[in-house]
């Protein structure tokens, strides 16, 4: 069951989209119910229980004391990581991006009289079709907090971890980019226990994005980039190496190193 | 007894503690100069400092023997300059001109406030007794001027307006000639330090007047000379925000034609339809046209409400010459301030040349698209301030590389930006950033902030 929390100041507006948002669960049977519709924030947070699945339909311009829209969703966010937010506004999308990005809102819905139900029952049926396809097929995602904004790296991305010359920094490769984050490979090497390996004192390795290894000059290739093995790395190495979950086109040296 | 008679290793203990309390005393104005509170954070930097009172002093015992007078006390002093600027270096993580200036300044300063506090005390100690064992008991009460010395640097600090010195020096048009300049004149004090033994007791008043007017004289022609380099950087300023509102100015004028042209077009429009009896389609078309008309306001009002929005003026004014670029490019841009913007947690201008070089990327790399766009987020929140950046690449990125120097997709030798905005941000251990690339958009993203 989805929980629905409802914010927005603007009551006749909220009577509308609680409407909409009731019709659309009726008809189309989805598992949802809106536990709390409110024009004020703190009610919904007196209320917010988190621990199952909740989303939320918030307006953008609130204005109550110390909230408005982007505060709320910061705060929700706090407290329920894996809530899904919507925001519902009646400018345009002066800042929709900036919702985007750092509080990951799944949607962004503008008041425009005529549209307004239509918006709502395409938002709930793109979600309902989102949460399907995450059920069937699980995406394991490893957290990285880039300054105040978290985010969800699939950790099938994954290249390898490497310190960075900064002290406290790490960087992150995926295979799509780079990422500097504040951590330590030891506790990264810990949580991620299994699919990963130490290959030296500054990187920890993604055992399937492995390429190539080169013994002779003490690296390995991930993602078209050099990763140093440690002397003491090379026996489990080459150990993984020989079994199957680790698919290296291994050979003991000169391979086609890219310079 | 004179003093050269003392067993030679009591002398050594001795220039060893004058060369120690005179770098304390260079500290204490040096402190005030520079950027930052590095020994707070790292109080362990300050040992190495303790080693270069015996270094020098055992430098000025050796070379005793090959020079003497004047010339060897010049010769320390250049060391003790050096081997501070060094130290400073390593400490404030500054460049090498800058750390000099800042011990230059310090060091005439010292050497010119010791003098006069050490005569000073001399005056006092009035009692008779031999001349080593006074220049002794002398040494060991100058360490009691050390309060007088922190009194003078705070007052220093209060009386140079905040951080105007470190702006000065760090923003200097000519670090190098600066830096020597200042050596020079750090130099000739140490000379004015040195004649002190020439001068015979009657007229030791006038030199130590002389001496203090000279310092005053120096400090206030420094205060003036950074003063006017500071009014310089305000003109430049206020030419930013004179050029912002050309900016404004402009786009009001694009409106007006706008209004022009729709209204012109309305007319026709009536015409038109003036014979048949087509209200309906008329009226659609005026809504068209209106519509048309209120997004191209509203798009322009709230560019301008955004930038209204960042409360940095070298970041606008920067910004706003971007955006200019932009369209003259035909590059749409997409700008989201969502809060007031006036705090970054970096330096301004270290900021600045990020901003740069990741914004002058952005463009080069979104011109070689079909539809070129870029987007630009900033959010400044209760503990950061972030900055997110991206555009539509079509060309291939290897990672490997992306990060070493010169760089780019130009070839070689051209992308000396991402190798220096690296640079930049070592200077801030908190600051975080990332670049990726996925589904055809390339995102960069920085964070400042206190604690993350």
């Amino acid at each position: 069951m989805i929980d629905i929390y409802l914010c927005d100041d603007d009551e006749p507006i909220r009577r509308r989209i609680e409407a909409a948002l009731k019709q659309k669960i009726l008809i189309e049977d989805y598992d949802m119910q809106i536990v709390c519709s409110t024009g004020v924030p703190e009610n919904l947070l007196e209320h917010l229980k988190t621990g199952g699945q909740n989303l939320y339909f918030l307006d953008v311009e609130l204005q109550d004391g110390q909230w408005d829209g982007f505060l709320l969703g910061r705060e929700i966010r706090r407290q329920d990581p894996r809530g899904i937010l919507v925001y519902i506004t009646s400018y345009g999308d002066l800042a929709c991006r900036t919702f985007q990005y750092h509080l990951e809102a799944f949607d962004y819905i503008v008041k425009t009289p005529d549209r307004l139900e239509a918006s709502l029952s395409d938002c709930l049926k793109a979600l309902q079709d989102r949460l399907m396809t995450e059920r069937q097929a699980p995406v394991q995602v490893y957290p990285v907090r880039t300054g105040s904004a978290l985010r969800y790296v699939p950790l099938q991305d994954i290249l390898f971890f490497e310190t960075a010359p900064r002290p406290h920094h790490v960087l992150l490769h995926t295979v799509t980019g780079r990422m500097d984050f504040l951590g330590s490979l030891n506790e990264i090497e810990a949580e991620l226990k299994g699919r990963f390996l130490r290959t030296h004192r500054a990187y920890l390795v993604a055992l399937d994005k492995i390429e190539a290894i080169d013994l002779k000059k003490g690296k390995l290739l991930a993602g078209g980039m050099e990763c140093l093995i440690s002397r003491a790395a090379k026996p489990r190495l080459l150990e993984l190496a020989g079994q199957a979950c680790c698919p290296v086109p291994f050979r003991k040296s000169s391979l086609p190193f890219r310079k | 007894m004179n003093y050269y008679e003392l067993p030679v290793w009591i002398q050594f203990l001795f220039t060893w503690e004058d060369h120690l309390l005179g770098e304390l005393v260079l500290l204490i104005y040096l402190y005030p100069l520079l950027r930052g509170h590095p020994l707070r954070r790292h109080p362990k930097k300050f040992l190495p400092l303790l080693l270069l009172a015996p270094a020098i002093a055992a430098v000025n015992w050796t070379a005793m023997y090959v020079v003497q007078g004047t010339a060897l006390m010049s010769l320390t002093s250049l060391l003790a300059i050096l081997g501070f600027t060094f130290w400073a270096v390593w400490v404030w993580q500054c460049t090498f001109w800058q750390s000099l200036s800042a011990v230059c300044i310090a060091g005439m300063l010292q050497n010119s406030l010791c003098l006069t506090t050490a005569h000073g005390l001399d005056a006092l100690l009035s009692m008779e007794m031999p001349e080593a064992i006074r220049s002794i008991i002398l040494l060991q009460l100058v360490w009691l001027t050390l309060p007088i010395h922190f009194a003078l640097s705070a007052l220093l600090g209060r009386l140079w307006p905040d951080g105007m010195v470190r702006t000065f020096l760090e923003h200097a048009g000519r670090p190098r000639q600066t830096a020597l300049l200042l050596l020079l004149l750090s130099m000739a004090f140490v000379q004015l330090h040195i004649m002190q033994y020439g001068i015979q007791p009657k007229y030791l008043p006038e030199y130590l007047t002389v001496t203090a007017v000279l310092t005053i004289l120096v400090i206030t022609l420094l205060f003036h000379l950074m003063q006017r380099e500071l009014d310089q950087r305000k003109l430049q300023v206020q030419q930013d925000i004179i050029a912002q509102q050309q900016l404004y100015e402009q786009s009001l004028e694009a409106l007006r034609q706008e209004m022009r042209t729709f209204r012109h077009d309305q007319k026709n429009l009536l015409m038109a339809f003036a014979g048949k009896e087509a209200g309906k389609e008329l009226l659609c078309s005026f809504e068209a046209l209106e519509k048309g008309f209120d997004q191209r306001l509203e798009e322009e009002l709230q560019l301008s409400a955004r930038i209204g929005n960042l409360c940095i003026p070298q970041m606008r004014s920067l910004l706003l010459g971007k955006l200019a670029q932009m369209s003259e490019k035909g590059i749409k841009c997409r700008l989201e301030i969502l809060y007031p913007v006036n705090n970054i947690w970096m330096d301004i201008w270290d900021l600045v040349r990020c901003l740069g070089i990741l914004l002058d990327n952005a463009l080069e790399a979104a011109l070689e698209t079909e539809e070129p766009w870029v987007e630009i987020l900033l959010l400044q929140e209760e503990r950061t301030f972030s900055l997110r950046i991206s555009n539509p690449w079509t060309g291939k990125i290897d990672h490997a590389e992306l990060w070493k120097e010169g760089w780019s997709t130009k070839g070689p030798d051209r992308g000396m930006g991402l190798f220096s905005y690296q640079k930049i941000l070592q200077k801030y251990p908190e600051t975080v950033s990332s670049a990726s690339w996925s589904d055809g958009i390339f995102v960069q993203e920085l964070t400042t902030g206190g604690t993350l």
